[in-house]
């Protein structure tokens, strides 16, 4: 008797609305020559001996990963693991901005526009309750 | 003798204005209108035009004025002079103009943040919503962990807003007062007091009332919610666990009328569980394994129509004999029988029967109903928990069982059941924003779309020796913490390792001498700090421990671009509206009070790191281009609101369009509100996570000489005692707790002289509730002073309410009363300090989400004469 | 046209909204609560409920206060409203004495709540009231006459007061009298409320 629970809703005939991405909102050229990007670090991430603003030269079709990789060659290990877990994905409380967009996907390519792009990050740690 | 003259408000014209704004009074933020005539705020209303409220207000609201007006606010800076700190030393205040203030703070800051910027703890009061997003830019801006919501995330948060998170997304849970036919609320009074949504929600559960739901009130005290009930149902304290688990027990093994479909499709009740308690993984993918019954083999979860999946039976997948999380849950389900139950709670079995009955029945599993258009499982039951429930060291099981009761039967975020306060939002119509919806994470289980911080319920990070102060990246579990101020924090940071000790405080509007546990605990962690600056409204228990004292602005002259956001907490949950509210200023400041987010930001100039403070709004607000702050650039906050109000709705809406109109609001959908069957998502009614975080954790503590119990880190719920229930005093014959009063807001209230008239005419407010038949079997009588007396030796002095409405073991005190300040002449000397009743360490407090054990097993004695 | 309230006991929760909301607009002084909520336990451990009652004056069709009144101060509008005018009240409280319900207060303490004196609030509407008269609740008949609902029907959260024409049968209240069973308090005294109560 009845209607199985996950059977009832027909997502075919429903209008579910739309979330937009969160994906940054530029171009992706991905054209040949080197990526220029700026690196802002911010709160904690500047207090603790890192410079607080540096340029970085990447290569063609580099990704936020790779930026990754280079903060971890300038600043060692423990100082990327502020930012990455384990699996090597980004922590959620360390916010990343690309061009002023967020990103939450270490995978996500830079553009090789004619300004380097900015790269701003920044932990937001602290729990919360109440 | 006039302290204040109505001509320092002297306006050209006739001022007669309505101004829409919100209330502070609670969290519950609910919307008013404030009506100014000639520079006084003559009265306070709810704003119709506003979801929060609905125009109404309950008497904390309208009582607004008396706070705003108390001539024992503080109008400047101070400072102390009397360098001694303790609970009864008179600091000597001086005045001080903001300048000095400001340049002392900031000479601290720099040299702190210098050494080590983790050496800052800040802390706020959670009445005032709209401090978050400030307090936290600035401290993620200054490079500081080290963050306290005090008394009223330390009570209530831990338990309540970790279970709602992990299985509804969202920070409290209600009844779908619109449809819901039968409600069971376990220490709870949702809709019949103050707090989130607060006066929406009376309106709805009236409503639900007069329709006829019926509603069972779990409680060991037969008030608020409890004094509505269709049945009201008493226990002994802190034994919610057991009610919740035997009624589980009786629908799934005496009924068998559980949901099977919905476990299969939206929990982890198929997923495989070895001998070790764990998943059985899938070997290439990692991910958890079911067994598909059409193929009669083990595949990984997320490649198996649902209706193939067996919640029942014994299996094997290599050499490893496994069976589906369901059938773990309904073996261990079974020694909860009714009548374990009745022991441990003191419910007669035959009840405990009968709800599980009653509940399963009026579920209605399988059934469908049409709303909007939109067809949708109809489960219109619901069982919901709150503060009362997890204040207890076993905090976790206590509301975990609870929700097992809704997802045992699929009245999870559907129509009529349980649901999370708008746990996904598909934004405004026009921007799509603020838009978001829970996802699958680990092991497809939700992860939320929205939460307060970053540290979402799941997944838990993996525990570490930790380096936070309030040791929640060891107790991962755990958000607000008992170890900042806790007796034995030095102790435990020492064995921990921790690098650093704090060494100054900023201090938001919190009362944490009185709102924590017993005084002198607090007092001795804060006579250690090296300096403490408090905004504060007026002198408080706690200001005594201050060096720099700041005036601060109340809400009525306050702005905030956010003061009903995140949706998950105090926007009415259900059909209904969305609504953005802002807050906006109807009073200038008086004297020379400044409003907190622009102090901070100044601060943030003087010490250097306002770029820092710039980029941690970006990322708290998710300010996109082009409203982004830039550079080091001073904004005022004004500016900051009305970016923020234009990044989520457009260009024309800036703080402008707020400041006329006062909300946006916009229809919700069935979708967003009955999100569930929309979103592919499941939750866990087996909490295998937790397994391999308490061995974590117990890897790292154990050597270190602390015993983390890892019966509290068993995937399964279960009822653990408090240390209340294990007290065998003789004489220690009562449970003591404390509840929540409708006519007051933690510490904070009782200096409200309208607020404390009603409480003094009320016959509980500040008294101690007692059984009749209880008292008189001692000889007491009803309004009789009373000392109270934990198991420990800590006492406190009040007067008797003998009533017929609590359990005979129960022993129940109003709010957090009992100021002894003489900056509050209002409320000192009112109502009782139960808090001085709770001791403050690791013994107290849950080794899993390091809530504090809020009962005492206490003895009652004559005091000699009333005070 | 007889002006009445209902308050529906099913739906009211005791948050003293109304209490307050009254005090807030028309700032009476300490002591003074033209609407009150009172208290009440009924039964026995465990099968007890627990009873708000909102109170306020009865606005009686046959006010025992208006006939024991010397001076006239209190009299009764046309439109039902009982009310005081402070300006012939000499305090003799006779109507105190006459009212059965308790629902009048004499103005005689100190006009502000803090001890530091009267606060800018209190200066605009409490000091309005002139001080050794007699006060009570009059259905707020200026916001009535403005088309606004009483402050205590405008205000509470769970919509438990509904204010309107007793003499209209079409009217919210009347039926919700009907429907509902409403009854006053005290029927017995003969007085004729005004003020209804459905059962809860």
């Amino acid at each position: 008797m009845g209607i199985r629970w996950d059977a009832v809703v027909d997502l075919a005939t429903v209008d579910i609305g739309t979330v937009p991405p969160p994906t940054p909102r530029f171009v992706i050229d991905q054209a040949c020559g080197p990526i220029a990007v700026d690196v802002r670090l911010f709160g904690a991430l500047a207090s603790c001996g890192a410079d607080r603003s540096f340029r970085l030269e990447l290569p063609a079709r580099a990704t936020i990963a790779d930026v990754f990789v280079r903060l971890g060659e300038r600043f060692g290990e423990p100082f990327l693991a502020l930012l990455l877990d384990e699996t090597g994905a980004k922590r959620r409380y360390c916010r990343l901005f690309v061009g002023g967009y967020p990103v939450e996907d270490v995978n996500t390519p830079l553009s090789a526009g004619a300004d380097p792009s900015e790269i701003e990050i920044i932990l937001l740690v602290a729990p919360e309750g109440g | 003798m006039n302290v204040f003259s109505p001509r320092q408000f002297q306006t050209p014209a006739r001022d007669d204005v309505w101004v829409p704004s919100s209330c502070s009074i609670c969290y519950g933020t609910c919307s008013i209108l404030a009506h100014r005539v000639d520079g006084v705020v003559v009265k306070i209303e709810g704003n119709p035009d506003s979801a929060v409220g609905k125009g109404r207000l309950c008497g904390k609201g309208v009582s607004g004025i008396m706070t705003h007006y108390d001539p024992n606010r503080l109008r400047y800076p101070m400072r102390r002079t009397n360098p001694k700190k303790g609970l009864y030393q008179d600091p000597g205040w001086k005045r001080i103009s903001w300048e000095e203030a400001l340049d002392e703070i900031a000479e601290v800051l720099r040299k702190v943040r210098a050494d080590d910027p983790r050496k800052l703890v800040v802390q706020r009061t959670t009445t005032v919503t709209a401090s978050r997003v400030p307090f936290h830019a600035f401290a993620s801006a200054f490079g500081t962990p080290n963050f306290s919501v005090s008394g009223g995330g330390q009570h209530c948060g831990n338990g309540a807003h970790l279970i709602s998170g992990i299985m509804h997304a969202s920070w409290s849970v209600v009844p779908d007062f619109d449809y819901c036919n039968y409600a069971i609320f376990f220490g709870a009074s949702k809709g019949h007091s103050a707090g989130h949504a607060s006066c929406s929600n009376m309106g709805k559960a009236a409503d639900a009332r007069v329709r006829g739901m019926k509603m069972v009130v779990v409680d060991p005290l037969c008030n608020f919610a409890a004094a509505k009930a269709t049945e009201w149902v008493p226990l002994r304290v802190g034994t919610d666990a057991a009610l919740a688990l035997g009624m589980c027990n009786v629908i799934v093994n005496d009924l068998g009328s559980y949901d099977g479909p919905y476990l299969q499709a939206k929990t982890n009740a198929p997923y495989l569980i070895g001998e070790d308690k764990l998943y059985v993984r899938h070997a290439e993918s990692g991910k958890p394994l079911v067994w598909d019954l059409r193929l009669n083999g083990p595949r990984p979860y997320d490649a198996v129509a649902a209706a193939d999946m067996a919640l029942e039976g014994d299996f094997m997948v290599g050499e490893k004999p496994c069976r589906p999380a369901f059938q773990c849950l309904r073996e261990h389900l079974r020694k909860f029988t009714p009548e374990w139950a009745e022991r441990v709670s003191g419910i007669p079995a035959a009840t405990v029967r009968r709800l599980g009955t009653e509940f399963a029945t009026e579920a209605r599993v399988g059934s469908t109903i049409v709303v909007d258009g939109v067809t949708l499982p109809y489960r219109p039951v619901a069982a919901i928990a709150f503060r009362g429930a997890q204040g207890h060291r076993n905090s976790v099981y206590n509301f975990y069982a609870v929700d097992l009761l809704n997802q045992l039967v699929g009245a999870a975020d559907v129509v009529g059941g349980c649901l999370g306060f708008n746990p996904t939002s598909h934004g405004h119509p026009d921007t799509g924003r603020v838009s978001y919806v829970p996802s699958a994470g680990p092991d497809g289980l939700m992860v939320v779309g929205s939460w307060m911080g970053y540290h979402y319920p799941y997944p838990p990070p993996p525990p570490r020796l930790p380096k936070n102060l309030g040791l929640q990246d060891l107790f991962v579990i755990g958000m607000t913490s008992p170890f900042l101020d806790s007796v034995d924090s030095e102790e435990l940071w020492t064995k921990f390792e921790v690098p650093y000790r704090p060494e100054v405080m900023i201090n938001f509007g919190a009362n944490l001498v009185m709102s924590i546990a017993n005084k002198d605990a607090v007092a001795e962690s804060l006579s250690r700090y090296k300096f403490i600056v408090s905004f504060d409204l007026c002198l408080t228990e706690t200001s005594n421990f201050a060096d720099i004292l700041l005036p601060d602005c109340g809400y009525l002259q306050s702005l905030d671009s956010r003061s009903n956001f995140p949706f998950i907490f105090s926007l009415p949950g259900g059909l209904g509206e969305w609504c953005w509210p802002i807050r906006q200023p109807v009073l200038p400041a008086d004297g020379e009070q400044r409003q907190f987010a622009e102090v901070l930001l100044e601060l943030a100039d003087r010490v250097g790191f306002r770029a820092d403070l710039n980029a941690a709004y970006n990322a708290w607000l998710d300010l996109q281009p082009p409203y982004r702050l830039t550079g080091d650039e001073r904004y005022s906050y004004e500016n900051i609101c009305d970016r923020e109000l234009k990044n989520n709705f457009g260009a024309e809406r800036g703080l402008d369009w707020f400041k006329s109109n006062g909300v946006i609001k916009w229809k919700k959908k069935p979708q967003e509100v009955y999100w569930r069957p929309f979103v592919d998502v499941r939750v866990p009614v087996y909490w295998e996570f937790l397994k391999p975080i308490g061995d974590k954790i117990a890897a790292i503590a154990a050597p270190r000489g602390l015993n983390v119990p890892l019966e509290y880190y068993d995937p399964l719920p279960d009822f653990l005692p408090c240390r209340s229930h294990c007290c065998d005093k003789p004489g220690f014959d009562f449970y003591g707790f404390y509840y929540r009063d409708v006519v007051h807001t933690n510490s904070f209230t009782m200096e409200n002289p309208w607020l404390d008239e009603a409480a003094q005419l009320d016959p509980f407010s500040y008294a101690i509730a007692m059984n009749r038949a209880e008292a008189r079997k001692r000889g007491f009588s009803d309004g009789q002073m009373v000392w109270v007396e934990s198991e420990t030796g800590r006492k406190v002095k009040g007067r008797l309410k003998l009533t017929e409405g609590i359990h005979p073991e129960g022993l129940g005190f109003a709010a957090m009363c009992g100021h002894w300040t003489d900056g509050q002449p209002i409320a000192k000397g009112k109502g009782v300090f139960y808090n001085d009743l709770l001791e403050l360490d690791w013994e107290h407090a849950s080794p899993v989400n390091i809530n504090l054990d809020l009962c005492v097993k206490v003895r009652v004695m004559a005091a000699e004469s009333a005070s | 046209m007889r002006w009445g309230m209902v308050i529906d006991l099913k739906r009211c929760i005791g948050c003293y909204g109304c209490q307050l909301a009254c005090k807030a607009e028309h700032g009476t002084p300490p002591g003074v609560y033209y609407a009150r909520v009172l208290k009440q336990e009924d039964g026995e451990y465990p099968t007890v409920r627990q009873l708000s009652l909102p109170v306020l004056c009865n606005h009686c069709e046959d006010p025992p206060c208006v006939a024991a009144c010397p001076t006239g101060a209190s009299f009764k509008w046309e439109d039902g409203i009982v009310e005081i005018d402070q300006d012939l009240c000499v305090g003799c409280r006779s109507c105190m004495m006459a009212c059965p319900y308790t629902n009048r207060y004499f103005n005689e303490q100190p006009q502000h709540y803090f001890p530091q004196g009267a606060t800018p609030f209190e200066q605009a509407r409490t000091e309005r009231h002139q001080q050794n008269v007699v006060m009570k609740c009059n259905f707020c008949r200026d916001r009535v006459r403005a088309g606004k609902p009483p402050a205590c029907v405008a205000n509470c959260p769970t919509v438990a007061r509904v204010f309107g024409d007793l003499d209209d049968p079409t009217s919210e209240v009347s039926r919700l009298i009907k429907e509902r069973a409403g009854f006053t308090l005290h029927p017995e005294l003969g007085t004729g409320p005004s003020v209804y109560y459905l059962p809860q």
